[in-house]
């Protein structure tokens, strides 16, 4: 069975135009031929505020273990990121998603996120005095590229992932990665 | 000095780390070292030095397993006799004791089945009289009425409080017990039981719900700390014995061993089920493609989409979808630019024969923006030939549009009117050369790509395990496990009949039958 070993830190974003604090929920999501055995697929950062760069370190660190009897279903990490006011309301203002690279070694990503925006007049006004956002309902939609034409998005800023990857017994199998 | 002797019997618990069943008990017994126990001298004198020193030593050693009876003299007197045996018990002990040769000993036992002594619950139930006095004073305060509401809520916490050893349902069958007894009693000279004294050495109760020993009194050491053997009436008996415990070796060593094996047989066989690899047919060779599309930049129009087209050779099959397109992203607008955030992942399985070299595809973006009214315009063309090798990567891929010799008109039709898919056949971006050049391309803009290719080939030698059809094993298991039952069955039967026809024989052969002709 060849093993998957991912470590890294989900660095932080960058190019966000909110004022409020920003945290970012991650999820890996890998085909059914892919199995967690150490590590947790799922988590949560820290809340920062953004500097005088509108950019928040979070510096989350990663690192899940997978053994896997395919290629088939390379893991992704399914991003969503959150804002936090001062009065202690959250919701999301960015999604995204990115496939793990295939090559061993150190990878720096950058995710671009992205966001649905409102569509009518109505709800444009009550997101500026009230805050709040259009969400997913299908958070499929996030990492599966059909049926996404139909949404009409905001571009937001983009999330800086540093991660290495550990290969283990690809090779025995016939894969090449490199 | 007595009372000090007395005290000195300390009762143990152990918690059992291995099966009870394991278990064997020590007892080591000697004569109290006193004046009138020493050897005399007329009976010792022909002996050598060596000769006296052994036979000094008069220490005697037994050794029981767990619920191991050993018979007394006048147990076996009583059992031998089955008209003294009336309890299932004891029956079993006069069929023992008619199979097989047993020698009487000093040092017996009374196992479970002897109900020799109360259960230590039960010396709980009867140290707890009081409790019946508790008992009235709820009755004289009339609070049982809220006490058994109480105690009726098991899901309420308080009702633990009042839950008394009267309310513990707790049969006897929680314990085990076992008492190994020092048979003193005197027999007349043909073995005759005359007077009936025995001491209990050591009594052993093993919890069978929470898995633990006790041991009344505990493990000691003939040498340093012996303990007396006493009557139940405190009458010493002039000897001294030592209890030790101890669990004896796994005999089943082997048997484990070949237990181990089948089983890690077994788990082996799971597991290449589980863990087998998933390979691509002989001779063809697997490709697995993720392209992400990031972003897009330097365009002029505020809302854009791309929508892609991927061709790919003949000698490639590939069953995923090879065109789409992404969200409509509107642009973020910062320092360093304007861009469009797609994020957008396709993902496609390629095969292909594993001799042949891996040919390029052709990716062709469109990037189309739409405004207010509802109108899309073509933004730029991209072409890419993205070849097949295994690794990551990424580019930044320029865009441009075809523009018209009359840019007046173009630009207001453009304006006005808008349109898109400006070229019908998007081979012309691949093979520019061959096709009629009569318009110039304008650059608009650039989208990011990212990629990531893995390949998988078959191994040589490697091919696909066959697996049996699972109903099939199902079915010759369930097969197997019904015999098996059935065989069980059986033998439970067999052994009902033959526990029922036990007295039926007993009877013809004891000679009982006649005596009831003659009466």
């Amino acid at each position: 069975m060849a093993e998957l070993h991912v470590l890294g830190q989900l660095q932080g974003v960058s190019n966000f135009q909110d004022s409020s604090s920003l945290f970012c929920r991650y999820s890996f999501q890998a085909g059914p031929n892919w199995t967690v055995i150490s590590g947790c697929p799922e988590g949560q950062t820290v809340s920062g505020k953004l500097d005088y760069a509108k950019s928040v370190i979070w510096s989350h660190p990663l690192d899940i273990h997978y053994i896997t009897k395919g290629i088939q279903g390379w893991p992704k990490l399914v991003l969503q990121v959150s804002c936090l006011d001062s009065i202690g309301r959250a919701w999301v203002v960015g999604y995204s998603c990115c496939s793990l690279p295939v090559v061993p070694g150190h990878h720096v990503l950058d995710i671009p996120c992205w966001l649905p925006i409102a569509t009518t007049l109505t709800d444009r006004i009550r997101e500026y005095f009230l805050g709040g956002s259009h969400q997913l309902l299908q958070t499929d939609i996030i990492n599966l590229g059909t049926d996404r034409y139909k949404l009409k998005t905001q571009s937001k800023g983009t999330i800086t992932l540093k991660i290495d990857l550990v290969l283990r017994n690809f090779t025995q199998f016939g894969v090449e990665y490199k | 000095m007595h009372d000090f002797k007395r005290t000195n019997k300390i009762s143990g618990v152990r918690w059992l780390k291995e099966p009870i069943h394991n278990l064997k008990i020590s007892i080591k017994i000697k004569p109290h070292d006193g004046v009138l126990s020493l050897p005399k001298f007329e009976n010792y004198a022909n002996f050598s030095d060596t000769g006296n020193a052994e036979s000094f030593d008069q220490t005697e050693e037994y050794t029981f397993k767990w619920q191991e009876k050993v018979f007394s003299l006048w147990e076996m007197q009583r059992y031998s006799d089955v008209h003294h045996c009336i309890t299932d018990t004891e029956l079993t002990y006069h069929n023992m004791l008619n199979d097989l040769e047993y020698v009487p000993s000093k040092v017996f036992t009374y196992v479970h089945d002897d109900n020799y002594k109360p259960l230590p619950l039960n010396h709980v139930r009867k140290r707890g009289n009081k409790i019946l006095d508790l008992s009235s004073c709820f009755e004289k305060l009339n609070l049982n009425e809220k006490i058994e509401r109480t105690l009726l809520k098991q899901t309420s916490s308080m009702g633990h409080l009042f839950r008394s050893e009267e309310n513990l349902d707790v049969g006897n069958e929680q314990w085990m017990a076992m008492h190994v007894v020092f048979d003193s009693s005197d027999y007349n000279e043909d073995s005759q039981l005359v007077f009936k004294q025995e001491a209990v050495l050591v009594s052993l109760y093993y919890n069978t719900t929470n898995n633990y020993l006790l041991v009344c009194p505990d493990e000691n050491q003939l040498e340093l700390n012996p303990y007396c053997a006493e009557t139940g009436t405190g009458a010493p008996l002039g000897r001294h014995y030592s209890v030790g415990l101890r669990f004896q070796e796994q005999e089943e060593g082997e048997e484990l061993n070949v237990l181990l094996n089948k089983l890690h047989k077994k788990w082996e066989k799971k597991h290449k089920q589980l863990v087998n690899f998933c390979m691509p047919p002989l001779g063809k060779k697997v490709y697995h493609l993720t392209l992400e599309i990031l972003t897009a930049a330097e365009f002029e129009a505020d809302e854009l989409y791309v929508e892609y087209t991927i061709k790919i050779p003949e000698e490639i099959q590939c069953k995923d979808p090879l065109h789409g397109r992404t969200h409509t992203s509107r642009v973020l607008r910062s320092d360093e630019g304007e861009e469009w955030c797609f994020g957008h992942i396709v993902e496609l399985a390629l095969e292909m024969d594993a001799v042949a070299d891996p040919p390029s595809l052709q990716l062709f973006f469109e990037a189309i923006s739409t405004d207010w009214w509802g109108r899309h315009r073509t933004e730029g063309y991209s072409y890419f030939a993205l070849p097949l090798q295994p690794g990551s990567d990424n580019k930044r891929l320029s865009c441009s549009r075809p523009e018209e010799l009359d840019r007046v008109e173009a630009s207001s039709r453009r304006f006005f009117v808008g349109g898109c898919n400006l070229i019908k056949d998007l081979d012309v971006l691949a093979q520019p050369q061959l096709q009629d050049a009569n318009f110039i391309f304008t650059t608009t803009g650039s989208i990011t790509l990212r990629w990531h290719s893995i390949s998988q080939s078959p191994l040589p030698g490697y091919s696909r395990p066959y697996f049996r059809p699972e109903t099939s094993g199902r079915s010759a298991s369930a097969l197997l496990l019904g015999a098996e039952a059935v065989l069980r069955q059986y033998r439970r039967a067999k052994a009902k009949l033959a526990a029922a026809t036990r007295d039926f024989r007993d009877h013809d052969g004891s000679g009982d039958a006649p005596s009831l002709t003659d009466s």
